[in-house]
């Protein structure tokens, strides 16, 4: 990988001048990508110029950093062409994501940025980059979702450390609005009901056995009113409920599915996320 | 309050300050003394007809002790509120209870002084009426005259700290470590590209932080004050927002002198910041705006609006969402101990986006 391209994704201008300034100048062999201002900016322009490093600044408009990586990883697409970019995290200060970091492989910098650790970051990317080069033509699919483990396992620490620093009330009932001929009736649905939640466009779908609801509270505010050992997340868009899960599916294409006990559809299960239904 | 002066020299426990103890110390050293003032103005026509001071601070201290306890040590416990650092504001149950009170006290008072003078004060009523009535006014005048001089000076003591908790808050929010990394971030990059910007930034940082650290002392400032500390944070934040932050600040010459709480606006326009513009990817306007209202009575109108994301986009559950809501409820209870029912504040939805706060103050060119 002689010219590898790197995205930098950062809404403040000066910052994202100076990182642009500091890796031309220490990497000078690499191609930049045009800034992007925000999370979807980033995911966007990612997915158009499939770059080898992403620098994601944590906290920006749309979505944060750590969700423009987390939409990365599902919509990357599924070819092998190019391995799933290198992400770094810029951030700030966030307590919550330099905590889940720090005990993970996670590349993560830190502003004001100090140029020496910037080096190292850029000497280590340049190491994983040649090892990508080396092993290029042998069972690379697997090899480029190194580090979606650690990713995972990144995010949901930082939705525990918020639930942990203010639990939320466990919720017990979904209530869902629903327009009828008598007019607007409020459904009041246990949880235990619920076979799983699905995101779609500006609703989120509270799917039973029998019936479908919509709400308007997104997945990522649901979470972590959801008890984390009952309901998992499978996809970004996907919260199930554990125990309906029957079968997992692991289709030609390594694709994984789950088959539930209640519903006839089947659940597509994120590559972040796959990980978790491995045999014992 | 001109007593300031004379509190000092008082030496007692720096906590007694504006706590019952105080009040109790208070009564105890002032209501001897005016016993013996009013004796010895008029020594012959005492209200008791009684050339003996004895008699006469036995009457005075138990009648002015008793009022004092049922109006201060048993309100605190019939009126919860007061107890927990609310301020004192005049109710009608609270005029009642005054009222009854200072009765009682009256009554309780006059007791204890018939039983050490070994007579009857209600025998006044059937020979000296006039003389019992003065004595009933001149009790009701002086109780109303302590209890106004108390109120007004646990509504300052509450104002001050609440001025304090503001500053504290707007320190922390200051020192919080997302905006102080971040501010930093934008001065080391701009040291290596504009120099001359990055002493201009350090400038306003500098101002802000030093009016920050001395708003403690003041309670009140003008608005030209307020609309300078604003300035200087906008300005700050523009740097770090670029092209995604337009600020405009509206300061009629008239308003420069009138008088505000110091800092009352600082949080507004803060959130403006965090929950408006800065979630946006295309930011918005923030416009600052003073003027006087003359309809229906002449007052002045605070108006912060921004053109960000909104009330119900700035993510229902973020983290942070709490601690604006407790700035909020900073800047109600501020309102409402330094102008009571005088002073407004709303918040609404902006057309099409955004948010718009505004706060109605009575006008005032010195502090109220």
């Amino acid at each position: 990988m002689m010219n590898p391209q790197l995205l930098i994704a950062e809404d403040e201008p000066l910052l994202a001048q100076a990182l642009l300034r500091q890796l031309q100048k220490r990497w000078p062999t690499a191609k930049l990508a045009p800034i992007a201002g925000n999370g979807q900016e980033a995911l966007t322009q990612a997915l158009a110029c499939q770059p080898e490093v992403v620098f994601l600044d944590v906290q920006m408009p749309l979505m944060t950093g750590l969700e423009t990586a987390a939409a990365l990883v599902e919509e990357w697409p599924n070819t092998n062409v190019k391995p799933l970019p290198l992400i770094v995290f810029v951030t700030a200060y966030d307590q919550y994501a330099v905590e889940a970091f720090e005990h993970s492989a996670i590349d993560y910098l830190l502003k004001p940025l100090r140029p020496e650790r910037l080096q190292q970051t850029i000497n280590k990317l340049q190491a994983r980059l040649q090892e990508r080069a080396n092993q290029e033509g042998q069972g690379q699919g697997l090899q480029s979702f190194q580090g979606l483990q650690d990713l995972q396992e990144a995010l949901q620490k930082i939705t525990q450390l918020r639930t942990t620093d203010t639990p939320p009330i466990k919720l017990q009932t979904i209530q869902a609005s629903r327009h009828t001929r008598e007019g607007m009736v409020i459904e009041m649905i246990p949880i235990v009901q619920v076979a799983y939640f699905e995101a779609s466009e500006k609703y989120v779908r509270v799917v039973t056995q029998t019936h479908e609801y919509l709400i308007r509270t997104p997945i990522k505010d649901l979470l972590p009113q959801l008890d984390a050992k009952e309901f998992w997340q499978i996809h970004r868009a996907t919260v199930v409920r554990v125990s309906q899960i029957t079968q997992v599916l692991r289709d030609e294409a390594q694709k994984v599915w789950l088959k539930l006990k209640d519903r006839p559809e089947r659940l597509l299960v994120s590559r972040l996320y796959s990980h978790l239904f491995r045999a014992m | 309050m001109k007593t300031s002066a004379q509190k000092q020299t008082v030496p007692f426990p720096k906590h007694w300050r504006g706590s019952w103890q105080g009040r109790f110390l208070t009564m105890l050293v002032i209501s001897p003394l005016m016993c013996v003032v009013l004796w010895g103005i008029e020594p012959s026509k005492t209200l008791h007809s009684h050339k003996r001071l004895d008699v006469n601070l036995v009457y005075g201290m138990s009648t002015s002790l008793i009022i004092w306890f049922l109006t201060d040590v048993v309100r605190l416990w019939f009126f919860p509120r007061h107890r927990k650092g609310g301020a004192w504001r005049m109710s009608w149950p609270l005029a009642l209870f005054l009222l009854g009170a200072i009765t009682l006290g009256f009554a309780l008072g006059n007791w204890l002084g018939d039983l050490y003078a070994g007579r009857s004060t209600y025998e006044l009523l059937t020979y000296a009426p006039e003389k019992f009535m003065g004595f009933m006014v001149l009790t009701f005048a002086i109780s109303a005259l302590f209890t106004t001089f108390f109120f007004q000076q646990n509504r300052l003591q509450v104002a001050k700290q609440q001025a304090d908790e503001a500053t504290l808050k707007l320190l922390q929010s200051q020192l919080e470590p997302h905006m102080l990394f971040n501010t930093l971030a934008n001065l080391r990059a701009l040291i290596e590209t504009s120099p001359e910007q990055a002493t201009q930034m350090l400038d306003h940082l500098n101002d802000y932080l030093r009016a920050t650290l001395s708003a403690s002392r003041v309670q009140m400032h003008t608005l030209a004050t307020e609309f300078e500390r604003l300035a200087d944070y906008l300005h700050l934040m523009r740097v770090r927002l670029g092209s995604r932050l337009a600020f405009e600040l509206v300061l009629p010459q008239d308003l420069r002198e009138n008088v505000i709480p110091s800092l009352l606006l600082q949080p507004l326009v803060e959130n403006a910041i965090r929950h408006g513009i800065e979630p946006s990817s295309h930011g918005g306007t923030i416009v600052v705006k003073a003027t006087q209202i003359d309809e229906p009575k002449p007052h002045l109108q605070l108006c912060i609006s921004d053109t960000g994301v909104g009330i119900a986009k700035s993510g229902a559950s973020r983290p942070s969402r709490q601690g604006t809501a407790f700035g909020l409820m900073q800047i109600k209870a501020r309102l409402q101990t330094i102008y009571g029912a005088q002073a407004r504040f709303a918040l609404k939805a902006n057309v099409p986006t955004g948010v718009i706060a505004t706060i109605a103050l009575p006008l005032h060119q010195s502090p109220p």
